[in-house]
């Protein structure tokens, strides 16, 4: 009934007392924001948890979301704050890849960093690892990028930061992929 | 158009983030470059491989019982009085306004009660002290904060005026564009992340974030043991001198209530440490900043290891402009790089921060970058 209601138009609801269009809008942005989240903190049951802290914040606050902007920046704007808050606690603490996670692969980064990850087979499974490798702002930034497709504009609203700081960080990512993943760049191009 | 302003354009390009005129010239360029153009290709392909990467599936049953486990957790929080999106009168704020209010309540009692204690201490003996009056001693904290980081000796050769400090405007920018400098270690100025989840939002209450128990902003400030971060993490040490326990507090973040210099965390109660600041300040509460005057190089296997990686690392400056304590903000998910990178902020020299004059214990977060072995060569 709600799939072609628009963000706004479901917005507009919940702020007039519905629950139901709410639901209607987490159906269509948990798994983007869990894959933003999982980005960053590169652990299930964390993101889990900030999953759920995301949709309760915005459902909150939903009365002060300014409706010339479009949803799901705020949303993942809200999804962001909250992971580099946690990050920001859990600091040093080494990356944790999940032994069964399959994105993850091995549960060790090498410590050659020259390493051409085009030597293993499992390409999918090397992108995920040379994406870890990443900060984790670069690694943000790129995945907001190529896997949301969201504009320079956006990702900047979403980061918090300027369109100038978005591209720089982008660059730096690519240049640091392009190294580590060059076998298979070669191979495609 | 050449070769250089096509590369700068190149990723706008792919990104579909150029005008139309823009786009026609640069592809006019590609047409005749095979060298932009084999660029252009490799990143095309970056972003194809980037593009096919699979979502992040979450774990059996998360999503199917997303909504349902949501409107639960809402309820709950909401017999909590944590959440209640459609009553005015707490989307206005009042629940933060009453903490605040019982906040200066309890503020104001313990000083009174640390006042009457005071009284009440002459022809006493033995002394008894209510509690709160006392300077507390840190209370114990997780395990891996058992280590204490030791104070190194600051052996790096004074290197004045060979980083400027950005301004504060440039900061965010300066932060992002590569150094230039022939140095192997760089440092700029970075804004302190925002702890709040979005500007404006309520926060939760404190008996939600008690619940959570994650991805929630800490009270401040703060009393940490010396030697532990406000994360119970414990920064890798070189064999250290005896530990000393050392109060102080953490004076960052809304830039509000910031400690305050003589006053113990007992209020009136501590006056055998009323003598000693022992607060910290974030440098945007000073008057005179501390500014970088030197920073040791990183070794060459560092340089070979990490190169051209930088990490944002917070220094606690004490008054002498010495570093004593050194934490990663960034998550570079590279323990040893960043292991290197607050190393190196340790041995860090600063011009001491200053509060009306006064030199004062001062924070402030860096960007330590290292610098690869090849730009040496250049």
């Amino acid at each position: 009934m709600n799939g072609t209601a628009t963000d706004l138009e479901l917005i507009q609801r919940v702020k007039a007392g519905e629950h139901e269009p709410f639901d209607e809008l987490m159906t269509r942005y948990n798994r983007k924001i869990y894959h933003v989240i999982y980005t960053l903190t590169r652990n299930h049951a964390d993101a889990q948890d900030l999953v759920q802290e995301t949709f309760i914040r915005a459902y909150t606050n939903i009365r002060r979301f300014d409706e010339q902007y479009r949803f799901y920046t705020w949303l993942y704007r809200i999804a962001v704050n909250l992971s580099f808050t946690f990050l920001k606690r859990r600091k040093l603490a080494p990356v944790s890849i999940e032994p069964n996670d399959p994105e993850a692969g091995e549960t060790e980064l090498p410590d050659n960093r020259g390493v051409t990850f085009a030597e293993h087979s499992d390409q999918r499974r090397n992108v995920e690892r040379a994406l870890a490798l990443l900060p984790a702002e670069q690694r943000l930034a790129i995945t907001l990028r190529t896997y949301d497709g969201l504009s320079y504009a956006e990702i900047a609203e979403v980061m918090h930061t300027s369109i100038g700081t978005v591209m720089s960080r982008l660059s730096r990512a690519r240049d640091k992929l392009r190294e580590l993943l060059q076998g298979y760049l070669r191979g495609e191009a | 158009m050449n070769c250089r302003k096509c590369r700068e354009w190149l990723e706008r390009y792919l990104d579909n983030e150029l005008s139309g005129a823009e786009r026609a010239a640069l592809e006019q360029h590609l047409a005749a470059c095979p060298k932009c153009r084999r660029q252009a290709e490799e990143l095309k392909a970056l972003g194809t491989l980037l593009q096919s990467r699979a979502p992040v599936e979450p774990e059996t049953g998360f999503l199917a019982n997303f909504n349902d486990r949501f409107w639960h957790e809402v309820k709950r929080r909401r017999r909590m009085q944590s959440i209640a999106p459609e009553r005015g009168f707490f989307a206005f704020g009042w629940n933060r306004v009453l903490a605040t209010a019982a906040a200066a309540l309890l503020l104001v009692a313990v000083g009174v009660v640390g006042y009457r204690s005071l009284h009440t201490m002459v022809g006493q003996s033995p002394v008894t002290v209510p509690e709160e009056t006392v300077a507390r001693e840190p209370e114990p904290r997780s395990a891996m904060g058992e280590a204490p980081s030791p104070r190194p000796v600051a052996k790096a050769p004074a290197r004045l005026g060979a980083e400027a400090e950005p301004t504060a405007s440039a900061e965010a920018k300066a932060r992002e564009e590569p150094a230039e400098q022939s140095k192997s270690t760089s440092v700029t100025t970075v804004p302190p992340v925002p702890s709040a989840p979005v500007a404006g939002l309520v926060a939760p209450d404190k008996a939600a974030a008690a619940s959570r128990g994650k991805a929630l902003t800490e009270e401040k400030p703060l009393v940490l043991e010396d030697g532990e971060s406000s994360t119970g993490y414990s920064a890798p040490s070189s064999p250290a001198p005896t530990p000393k326990k050392q109060e102080f507090k953490i004076a960052e973040g809304s830039g509000k209530g910031g400690a305050q210099p003589g006053k113990g965390a007992g209020g009136m109660g501590g006056s055998a440490k009323m003598a000693v600041d022992t607060s910290v300040y974030p440098e945007d509460q000073l008057s005179t900043k501390p500014k970088l005057i030197s920073i040791p190089d990183a070794s060459d296997d560092a340089r070979h290891k990490y190169p051209d990686m930088e990490v944002s690392v917070w220094v606690l400056i004490e008054k002498d402009g010495s570093v004593s304590r050194a934490e990663s903000r960034s998550t570079t998910d590279n323990a040893g790089l960043e292991n290197v990178a607050t190393g190196l902020a340790r041995q860090a020299r600063f011009s001491p921060g200053k509060k009306a004059g006064v030199a004062v214990r001062a924070s402030k977060t860096i960007m330590v970058r290292i610098r690869s072995l090849k730009k040496k060569d250049d």
